[in-house]
């Protein structure tokens, strides 16, 4: 019977991950990435001269720990403040989720894959999330690509319940830790994981208003001032196979019912609110 | 003799005027039908940004889904399900945007991502769409009409759609 073997492997870093300071807009302050942008290679070889059925090489995913919070102040201490946590249980109930890509571009979180099949990115040629060898002559080379742009956003006001009167937001902390493999998935369904590398964002701002009664909206704030130490991006090198690492092994290929944009926006529809009559020191940590 | 004299005139004033707004501002563009119906869509400052005007004589009823269609391979292809005709995220106005005679209309502008694209959202799996040369398409809610808006373009970044 003929079979299949994977052959030579490569990630090549096209663009290393990069954050923008924060954009005041509209009601919201804005965290954009410049993004990551990876090419994979896949080299598949057989003991027969065809290659026997559907093989799919694309890259899988995950995020495994994020750090979320946004911290309020009233104007006067007597109008409180408030801890608004989005990266800890039970508003975040895991850390470690697969990540793929929502509507209009969408993959089913139990396709694996971060990206559809099928799909040519706008604006090239023939760049692709997934590619495919059908059966035919071996070996083949397979050369799919890896493009993400991590966003969040937070508003400018919340309502402080314990005192009833408006917090603005003074202070937020952002941290998404990933994991991207390059992977092949054979005609059983199986997946192979050749090579990994880790990466993440960082942001961490202070924000302020110019004018309190116009802070309902950017015009009413000052430019927010980046805490550079907790401010950047990272990716690590190419590690070789799949990533031994028990904090997120789980989620790899496993079938789950939600992937982490659900997640996180689960988190920030029912995030944890912890507020003070007073301007309050609280616990980033919880 | 006179006739003669002003035609020419009025050709460079013509002119004129057009080179000036062909200059300074954006050319909006705009559709009409045999029954009077016309819409303008003008780009806005930033990138993404658009308004809607109703330059006709009759009340327009507008289908809120917004295809976005981006020049790709010598030809407009169309993305559906991004952009809608909404000015707020909570909760999003629904139905058909009623848009009376003279009147405008300003969505939230997109963003150029597929996660986040006009309301906040916490996006970690995000599709960016720029760089590119896109322009919005609009229905009426019975699907008779169809108004296509100026061209835009995104830039290379997604953050710098903010800093025009």
């Amino acid at each position: 019977m003929p079979t299949a073997a994977l052959g030579v492997s490569h990630i090549l870093i096209n663009q290393r991950p990069g954050v923008s300071p924060p954009v005041l807009f509209g009601a919201e302050a804005r965290f954009s990435s410049t993004g990551i942008i990876l090419s994979g290679q896949v080299t598949l070889s057989g003991n027969a001269p065809h290659l026997p059925g559907d093989w799919w090489a694309g890259f899988i995913q995950v995020e495994w720990v994020e750090t979320n919070w946004a911290y309020y102040r009233g104007k006067d201490k007597v109008d409180g403040s408030l801890l608004v946590q989005m990266g800890r249980a039970p508003a975040r109930l895991r850390q470690a989720c697969r990540d793929t890509l929502d509507a209009p571009v969408r993959q089913p979180v139990n396709g694996i894959f971060y990206g559809p099949p099928n799909y040519v990115w706008p604006g090239t040629s023939n760049a692709r999330y997934q590619e495919s060898a059908a059966p035919g002559t071996v070996p083949v080379t397979l050369n799919p690509r890896h493009r993400d742009f991590p966003f969040d956003q937070k508003p400018l006001v919340r309502r402080n319940a314990k005192t009833g009167k408006v917090n603005f937001l003074t202070e937020v902390q952002l941290e998404f830790h990933f994991c991207t493999m390059l992977a092949v998935r054979d005609q059983a369904g199986s997946f192979a994981i050749l090579k990994h590398l880790y990466w993440n964002l960082r942001w961490q701002a202070k924000f302020e208003p110019s004018n309190f009664a116009m802070a309902a909206s950017a015009a009413g704030w000052k430019p927010p001032t980046v805490e550079a130490l907790g401010t950047g991006a990272n990716v690590g090198v190419i590690h070789d196979g799949r990533p031994l690492d028990a904090r997120f092994g789980g989620v790899v290929t496993a079938l789950q019912a939600s992937n982490c944009n659900a997640v996180a926006n689960a988190a920030e529809r029912n995030p944890i609110i912890r507020e003070s009559n007073q301007w309050d020191n609280f616990d980033v940590r919880r | 003799m006179g006739q003669l004299r002003r035609a020419p005139l009025a050709c460079v004033i013509l002119a004129c005027a057009f080179a000036l707004c062909f200059q300074s501002c954006q050319w909006p563009e705009a559709a009409s039908s045999s029954r009077g119906l016309m819409l303008v869509i003008a780009n806005g400052k930033l990138p993404g940004g658009f308004r809607v005007t109703n330059k006709g004589e009759i009340p327009l009823s507008l289908d809120r889904e917004v295809t976005v269609e981006i020049w790709d391979k010598a030809k407009w292809n169309e993305i559906k399900g991004i952009v809608k005709l909404i000015d707020g995220c909570n909760p999003q106005p629904k139905g058909c945007l009623r848009l009376m005679p003279g009147s405008s209309f300003g969505p939230l502008s997109w963003t150029g991502m597929s996660c986040g694209a006009q309301c906040g959202e916490a996006c970690r799996a995000n599709e960016y769409y720029g760089p590119g040369k896109f322009r919005y398409v609009l229905k009426d809610c019975d699907g008779k009409e169809r108004w296509t808006g100026p061209e835009f373009e995104l830039p290379k970044v997604p953050t710098d759609a903010y800093k025009n």
